[in-house]
């Protein structure tokens, strides 16, 4: 587990020269709408799908659940997942679709 | 251009949302995201996923 996060601090290195800051982001694509103008029930029905997500995500397998957040919260590539896990590319995709279907039939159980 | 087919589109719908296809078969797929609603949709919830689980961890981080 060391290994693989030493690994994911280096490819973080390379990438952060092509990364932006928030403000940068926000003045060229707009600000997200913020929860203080969301209406109370949008708000709680948005909290509810976030605590369900999140239970869901926690419940996956060690294996999809690392390489999920590695590519959807960090934003690595399948080939520096691959190499930050020591598995082939096709192990990275497989356990990828098998992840994301487990978090989209909770989105369609909170949001039919 | 080749034309995909929907199977074809959906086979590799996961890798072209994530940028990991070649410039080649990424063109080919957006061609055929514009014209077909049913793939286009596919596309949407994919795309969902990453966007609320974000937010939710984002939400989780924040208390």
């Amino acid at each position: 587990m060391n290994q693989a996060r030493n690994q994911q601090r280096w490819w973080r290195r390379r990438r952060r020269s092509s990364q932006v800051s928030l403000d940068l982001h926000v003045s060229q694509h707009g600000d997200p709408v913020g929860e203080a103008q969301m209406a109370p029930d949008r708000l709680f029905a948005r909290k509810e799908l976030g605590r369900r997500l999140w239970a869901a995500l926690e419940g996956l397998p060690f294996d999809q659940r690392s390489v999920v957040a590695l590519r959807e919260i960090d934003g690595l590539s399948y080939e520096e997942i691959a190499f930050s896990l020591g598995v082939t590319l096709g192990t990275v995709k497989s356990r990828l679709t098998r992840a994301r279907q487990a978090l989209r039939s909770v989105l369609q159980e909170a949001t039919p | 251009m080749i034309r995909w087919s929907c199977r074809a589109t959906r086979r590799l719908l996961e890798s072209h949302h994530d940028g990991e296809l070649p410039m080649e078969a990424r063109a080919s797929i957006q061609n055929h995201l514009r014209q077909c609603p049913s793939c286009s949709g596919e596309r949407h919830r994919l795309r969902q996923v990453g966007v609320e689980l974000r937010a939710a961890v984002s939400d989780h981080a924040a208390g």
